[in-house]
């Protein structure tokens, strides 16, 4: 009956911090990070990464025909392809943090994301 | 009872993953203007690169905007992507036998492209331009050239083929193989002069980013220090250390910057005078502080084509220069006065 009412107890206590943990979960902000694209130093394009759910991508033409595909992932951004000669915007990788753009200079477009969370430092020497 | 168990477990893990994904509906909007009153931001494209000038306080905007005016100017003088800049005109007249009257900027900053020649041994040489239009890194027509082509345009110590007039501010080339091109030097010359226009507008706290060259106007506004991190050679989506700055410059080269692979081997855009290719030596990346842009960027080159053991010789027979040097081995080397900058490995 003892061993009974302890292992009841046991599974009681694990329920309920099960719950209060999803709880305090859900109710915690994760911090916000909006990917901003400018074209020709104008923004296009403003995306909530922390919204993200699936990823997509997202065309940008140029006037000389130039273009840059972009990857939109939850809580991350990548150029994943472009007609620049080099292709360095597109080597970069993804970022998901606010210190160093994704910059395809040839064909002008940038891509920056302004985050919620505090960084360690205030700027990238590269 | 077993299965009460698993089903505990289970509700667990589907309540954890629930909460993984939650989904703020906080507003976002005070994110961009908070503290909009005290400090002000602008990025722009310049000089082939994104240029992000933030300054604080209350004359931010003024400063801001009048800094890229600044740059904008100096622009039309040193680009060598526009037509009609002073420097494109210089090279065609100068070339043509012609002694061309220099502007107080450009005339400065060539004769800091010569004074770094002189003082690196002619590792910096700004007279190269032809061998960097022959490579065309970081443009659509990059490729190796013949060695027939490089050795006709490998001069030693090309900058000596250049000489100043310092009574008439005139230059003239002694060789028209020289086509002086500023780019390892100008960029750090405009970043000097866009802090110094930030002074003259009131502002006293400003950070700049001139495609990853950082310029710091005094403190941050809490009064402590800025920190820059610096970047990892070996994998430049990340880190490799932090250092901290109070009105210095801070630049890196590296060979990760702008560069083209064919048959499969990689190609980077610092040239080595002496040999017309890629730099070899043992150092990948540098970087440099001192209160001078334009030192440090003319620095951050020299060192990498004078590898480890020059390089750093000569940054700590300078005054007020300072540098860590990554090694292809991914030793770190450090000058000698550089713990006043707090360098701090990231993973140690």
């Amino acid at each position: 009956m003892k061993k009974n009412i302890l292992l009841w107890g046991i599974t009681l206590l694990i329920l309920l911090t099960g719950i209060l943990g999803s709880w305090y979960v859900l109710r915690i902000e994760r911090p916000r990070k909006i990917a901003e694209i400018y074209q020709n130093d104008q923004l296009i394009e403003r995306i909530d990464l922390s919204q993200v759910t699936e990823s997509y991508t997202i065309t940008i033409d140029g006037d000389a025909g130039e273009q840059n595909v972009i990857r939109v992932e939850p809580d991350a951004i990548a150029m994943q392809s472009a007609s620049c000669p080099d292709r360095l915007c597109v080597h970069q990788g993804k970022i998901s943090d606010g210190i160093l753009p994704i910059i395809c200079l040839p064909n002008h477009i940038r891509i920056a994301i302004v985050s919620e969370e505090e960084a360690s430092y205030d700027v990238q020497v590269y | 009872m077993r299965n009460i168990w698993r089903c505990i477990i289970c509700l667990d893990a589907v309540l954890a993953l629930t909460g993984c994904q939650a989904q703020s509906e906080t507003d976002f909007s005070g994110i961009t203007t908070a503290n909009a009153d005290e400090s002000y931001e602008d990025t722009r494209e310049l000089m082939g690169t994104v240029v992000m000038v933030r300054a604080y306080g209350q004359h931010a905007e003024d400063g801001v905007n009048a800094a890229f005016q600044r740059a904008e100017e100096l622009e039309q003088i040193f680009s060598t992507t526009i037509d009609n800049t002073e420097l494109n005109q210089v090279n065609k007249a100068a070339k043509a036998g012609e002694a061309v009257t220099l502007s107080d900027d450009c005339f400065q900053v060539v004769k800091a492209a010569m004074d770094f020649g002189r003082l690196t041994n002619g590792a910096l040489d700004c007279t190269m331009g032809d061998l960097i239009d022959l490579w065309g890194i970081g443009t659509d027509h990059a490729a190796v050239p013949s060695q027939e082509n490089i050795d006709a345009l490998l001069r030693e110590n090309g900058w000596q083929d250049v000489t100043l007039d310092e009574t008439t501010q005139t230059v003239t080339f002694e060789d028209p193989a020289v086509t002086l091109h500023l780019g390892a030097i100008a960029k750090g010359y405009i970043s000097d002069a866009m802090k110094e226009t930030l002074e003259e507008t009131g502002v006293t706290s400003a950070i700049m980013s001139l495609g990853g060259n950082v310029m710091t106007l005094g403190s941050k506004p809490d009064n402590s220090r800025w920190t820059v991190a610096v970047t990892d050679p070996f994998s430049p989506d990340e880190l490799i250390a932090t250092l901290k700055v109070s009105g210095q410059a801070v630049v890196t080269s590296g060979n990760y910057e702008r560069y083209f692979e064919e048959d499969g081997v990689r190609y980077h855009h610092i040239l080595d005078p002496s040999t017309g290719f890629p730099s070899d030596s043992d150092v990948v990346s540098t970087t440099i502080i001192s209160d001078c842009g334009m030192n440090c960027d003319a620095l951050s080159t020299a060192t990498i084509i004078l590898g480890a053991e020059k390089g750093m010789a000569l940054i700590n027979r300078m005054d007020g220069t300072e540098a860590v040097f990554i090694k292809t081995d991914g030793t770190i080397l450090t000058s000698d006065h550089m713990a006043a900058y707090d360098l701090q490995e990231i993973g140690t």
